[in-house]
């Protein structure tokens, strides 16, 4: 039995620009397990990023819980905030957001002296062993507008992994790359799952999507589908795509 | 119609930063407007005051028996003379008021407002009465405006004068503009009483107390209306009036140091206002270009869709245009209502009632000046606009930024400070080009209140000699022949309370050079004077000193000889030192008295000056001093002086009027340094908002980014801190040198004290730190996703 490690109840988000309401997630309900590598889906528009986003903390929610560890994290102050993704939760982005006058090294190092439970020095090996994981270590002295998309991103899962989160958030991480960098991109994270690292992602590409060993298709704000994916070989991914893509069609993407 | 849309919008996104820009504007324009109508309505005020007085070309005071028939028959017959006519006056020894002395030479004449006609003043002080016709009743006497705050009198109080027979009494009636001689500035003080008052003290005249005297007004022909000063010398070399004066005056210079503190203030408000405005454009350009840096996504969707490169600059330049102008709009109304509050500051220096209206061509001329100035200065900073390509900007942004990392420091370095720490330092440190704006526009903040907070040094007492120039003395004991032989038992009775620390012997008298007129100085010793700029002081009987704009006006330096006059009398002095001195606006001259005795043989002191080291005690021991020589003092063998007190009180208007002066610098100073302080922590957020979304998301706590946020910039405005302070003790002395030459001050030396030092950088690093913290809320407001996508 998977151990459960965020749970959503009635989760809801809305906005309102100029006086006028839009709801982007009604009543999502949805139990992220230890160990998977879980992909969110749907169309343009249907709340994807909205939802990897209210689960992570990185936004507000109108309404609903969200439970870690027995509480429930839209409660939490600032800082308890803060502490969860110091210590808890990684972060990929889809625009990389790595800090422009850091170095590679120094964008992975700088969260891992946050939560000060390792000796510097100890943060610093550790950064090192990331970047040659993610096969950058050669280029680790450069600053990001020195280097490529690929490269950015992959420093980006470095940065996030540096200090063992629980869960990892990607939000489109191959959205912004060509295909043989976004694949490059995609192996490590499977990579990383494969080690044990949970992972939550958020995509629109069915081939990113297939990584996945757990898919939910988001509809209009809701969880409408659900479906798990055995491990394949790469010969029958071709195979494995093309259900993926019925499915996702017969759900109304 | 297309243009107008997009600047609508920007205007309305950006608002903050617009509306930062039209309160600095409405500052500078508020302080143009102002400066600009109160100096020509000053010049214009005395100018017809003047005519409408009927004051003439050239007026001479003459005392005693001096004018002769002779001299009066050589003028009429001068070639430049259109009409010369001579009023009588008598010269009293002592005027008092309130206990107060006036010190100014002091002349009591009627009142013929059929001849000359003044103003008279309201109770108020500050407006104008109907009636200027009405003379003076017999006890009762008319004073100049000035003399109200100099003297501390007002309407209704008593005002006592020596006669032979004994005090006289007047009470004061009205204040009257006296645009002649009536600013406080001015040696000499013109009061008005009734015409049998001065009959009887006329007829009570002497040699000591009440002094005859001839008001003689030479009027010019038209065609020498313009060659006052020329004039002048002509006459004085035919028929010696000048000679035999003991002032004289030509209309245009006394027109001039009637207005001078005007000028004077006016002069350094200019300074100011115009180094706002560089701080002004500094941070407009600033502004710009983070702007651009900001937008170019922006500008590259309207490029792409057909908007040209000269549209977009335009559409930015308009938004700065407006700003400009409204906030300069808004600056000319407000300075309707503070014209009036700073007429009134000058009235009790310069004695005139100005007008309070706005000089709207001139003004609005320089503030379109200004504002032309601003819109060409955006247009060119807008030129980066000319190299955005739409596609790049639109799939990529700005394009990559690189730094040199010459001055970078890695955050894995060993400094031993946290992680928030290293971050301030790297970013400060490694980009530091981003942070050269605000360096130098807080360095250029800090040095300029610096500039203002010295300035306050002239008007604190204790420095006053240093700057103003002059001979500090706490006691003056004046005498006669009988009264010299007291002197020595005086001494002995000072010396028991403190010690006497200079014993000295001054004298003013004007003398003749080159058929001008100038004050002289003449000691005792040589160990009297004050430091020279250059050179010596004299210790010859043929050697003078001149001040510095004394030289400079005659057009002579140190070896040089000149011919100084005095009662027919004349002797060739060479220059040995130059020295600072403000009486007479600068033009003063000094030598010792042997000097003095090739001119006047039969001179000598009547009085004696002491500085004591106990100055506290000053007012204790003239009092001691005048109880036990009360006889003395009753038959005027010696009079005892608290001169500690009176040299404070002279120059009270004066001072006052810089205070206020001061204080309004002041306020602008801070009030644009908190405005620019916030303009540039507003903006440099936004421009980091980004990177501080993507630290909060890594698990910075609010608290920590705002700090790091705020100690930033308070280390940036530390560092333009101390080069402001440098800057300021680099240029201050000669800037303030400048500015207040038209003082006599050729040499302000600067007393640098801590709170000089700190005071202004401390303020400005303050109000950063404020604006920081509250600036950077929006990192607790915001969350960690919007931060990054906004």
């Amino acid at each position: 039995m998977k151990k459960s490690i965020l749970k959503a109840n009635g989760l809801c988000k809305s906005f309102a620009t100029n006086g006028v309401q839009t709801h982007v997630l009604s009543n999502v309900d949805l139990e992220i397990f230890e160990g998977d590598f879980t992909v969110i889906m749907g169309s343009s528009g249907s709340g994807k990023s909205t939802l990897l986003y209210s689960l992570s903390g990185m936004d507000t929610v109108t309404s609903g819980e969200v439970i870690y560890h027995n509480q429930d994290i839209t409660k939490l102050s600032e800082n308890g905030m803060a502490a969860l993704r110091r210590n808890d939760f990684g972060f990929v982005f889809q625009q990389m957001h790595l800090v422009s006058n850091l170095s590679l090294y120094e964008n992975v190092v700088v969260p891992g002296y946050l939560p000060k439970k390792y000796s510097n020095k100890k943060v610093n090996e550790k950064a090192s062993e990331l970047l040659e994981k993610v096969g950058i270590n050669e280029q680790k002295k450069r600053l990001p507008s020195q280097v490529s998309g690929g490269e950015q991103q992959r420093t980006c899962i470095a940065r996030a992994l540096i200090n063992k989160p629980v869960v990892i958030f990607a939000d489109e991480p191959t959205g912004a790359l060509n295909k043989s960098t976004g694949k490059e991109v995609l192996d490590l994270l499977t990579q990383i799952n494969e080690d044990g690292q949970s992972i939550l992602m958020v995509t629109h590409d069915v081939k990113a999507a297939v990584r996945a060993n757990r898919i939910l298709y988001l509809e209009d704000g809701k969880i409408v589908g659900e479906m798990n994916l055995d491990k394949f070989s790469q010969d029958e991914s071709k195979a494995v795509e093309t259900q993926l893509t019925s499915w996702l069609l017969a759900r109304g993407w | 119609m297309e243009l107008w849309s997009i600047i609508k919008a920007n205007l309305k996104s950006k608002k903050g930063n617009f509306i930062s820009i039209i309160i600095l504007f409405f500052v500078i324009s508020m302080a143009l407007s102002t400066i600009i109508s109160v100096s020509m309505n000053s010049k214009e005020r005395v100018t017809t005051a003047c005519k409408n007085s009927n004051i003439a070309e050239i007026t001479t005071f003459i005392l005693g028996n001096n004018l002769t028939d002779e001299m009066i028959k050589k003028v009429r017959e001068s070639e430049q003379v259109d009409k010369f006519k001579l009023k009588n006056a008598v010269a009293v020894s002592r005027f008092e008021v309130n206990g107060k002395k006036l010190d100014n030479f002091k002349l009591l004449t009627t009142y013929k407002p059929s001849e000359n006609s003044y103003e008279m003043y309201e109770e108020d002080g500050i407006s104008l009465s109907k009636d200027n016709t009405t003379k003076p009743k017999k006890g009762e006497i008319y004073l100049p405006i000035a003399l109200q705050k100099l003297q501390n009198c007002n309407i209704g109080d008593i005002a006592v004068i020596d006669t032979a027979n004994g005090e006289m009494q007047f009470t004061i009636s009205k204040f009257f503009e006296d645009p002649f001689v009536g600013s406080s500035m001015m040696g000499v003080k013109i009061l008005l009483v009734s015409d049998e008052d001065f009959d009887t003290i006329y007829a009570q005249k002497d040699e000591n107390t009440i002094i005859s005297d001839t008001i003689a007004s030479v009027y010019l022909k038209d065609e020498y209306k313009n060659q006052q000063n020329e004039a002048q010398k002509e006459i004085n070399a035919s028929a010696e009036l000048m000679d035999k004066g003991f002032y004289t005056f030509t209309l245009q210079d006394a027109n001039r140091y009637m207005t001078m503190f005007v000028d004077i203030i006016n002069g350094i408000l200019w300074a100011v206002a115009i180094l706002l405005y560089i701080i002004v454009l500094i941070v407009i350009g600033h502004s710009v270009s983070t702007s651009i840096d900001m937008d170019y996504v922006t500008f590259g969707i309207l490029k792409a869709e057909g908007f040209t490169s000269l549209q977009i600059r335009v559409s930015i330049m308009i938004q700065y245009l407006l700003s400009g102008v409204v906030g300069a709009t808004a600056g000319i109304l407000a300075s309707t209502f503070i014209i009036k509050y700073v007429n009134a500051i000058f009235i009790p220096v310069t004695g005139l009632c100005m007008k309070t209206s706005l000089r709207m061509t001139q003004i609005l001329a320089i503030i379109a000046g200004i504002i032309a100035i601003m819109a060409l200065y955006v247009i060119f900073k807008t030129k980066k606009v000319i190299s955005i390509s739409p596609m790049q900007a639109i799939a990529h942004g700005r394009g990559p930024v690189h730094f040199s990392g010459r001055t970078d420091m890695s955050v894995v370095s060993g400094i031993p400070l946290n992680i928030n720490g290293r971050l301030i330092l790297k970013q400060v440190l490694g980009d530091w080009r981003k942070y050269v704006t605000t360096v130098v526009v807080m360095a250029l903040l800090i040095a300029f209140t610096m500039s203002i907070t010295s300035m306050k040094q002239i008007s604190k007492a204790d420095n006053v000699y240093d700057v103003f120039g002059g001979y500090p003395s706490e006691i003056i004991v004046k005498h006669n022949d009988e009264g010299l032989e007291m002197l020595t038992s005086i001494e002995k009775d000072i010396q028991e309370k403190t010690e006497i620390i200079n014993t000295f012997s001054v004298d003013l008298v004007y003398l003749a050079l080159d058929n001008n007129e100038i004050l002289c100085q003449i000691l005792d010793k040589s160990e009297t004077a004050n430091a020279t700029l250059k050179g010596r002081v004299p210790k010859y009987d043929n050697e003078i000193m001149v001040t510095q704009i004394t030289s400079d006006a005659i057009g002579k330096k140190i070896g040089d000889k000149v011919s100084l006059s005095y009662n027919n009398e004349q002797y060739e002095y060479i220059i040995v030192g130059t020295y600072q001195d403000t009486s007479d606006t600068g033009k003063t001259i000094t030598m010792l008295e042997d000097g003095f005795k090739h001119l006047n043989p039969e001179f000598k002191f009547l009085d004696v000056e002491y500085e004591i080291a106990d100055i506290k005690s000053t007012a204790s021991i003239v009092s001691g001093l005048k109880e036990k020589y009360a006889e003395a003092e009753a038959d005027k063998t010696i009079e005892i002086i608290d001169s500690y007190k009176q040299n404070k009180e002279r120059n009270t208007s004066i001072l006052a009027a810089m205070d206020s002066i001061t204080a309004i610098a002041y306020f602008l100073a801070f009030l644009f340094a908190a405005i620019v302080s916030f303009m540039i922590c507003q903006k440099n957020f936004t421009k980091e908002q980004n990177d501080l979304g993507v630290y909060k998301s890594l698990g910075f706590t609010t608290g920590s980014l705002r700090r790091q946020f705020t100690i930033k910039y308070v280390l940036v405005v530390a560092i333009g801190g101390i080069i402001g302070i440098v800057m300021n003790i680099m240029t201050n002395d000669i800037m303030l040198s400048l500015l207040l030459r038209n003082m006599g001050i050729t040499k302000f030396i600067t007393q640098y004290t801590v709170l000089l030092i700190i005071g202004p950088a401390l303020f400005i690093i303050l109000c950063t730190a404020v604006f920081a913290w509250i600036v950077s809320a929006k990192i607790k407001r915001v969350s960690p996703k919007n931060l990054i996508n906004e």
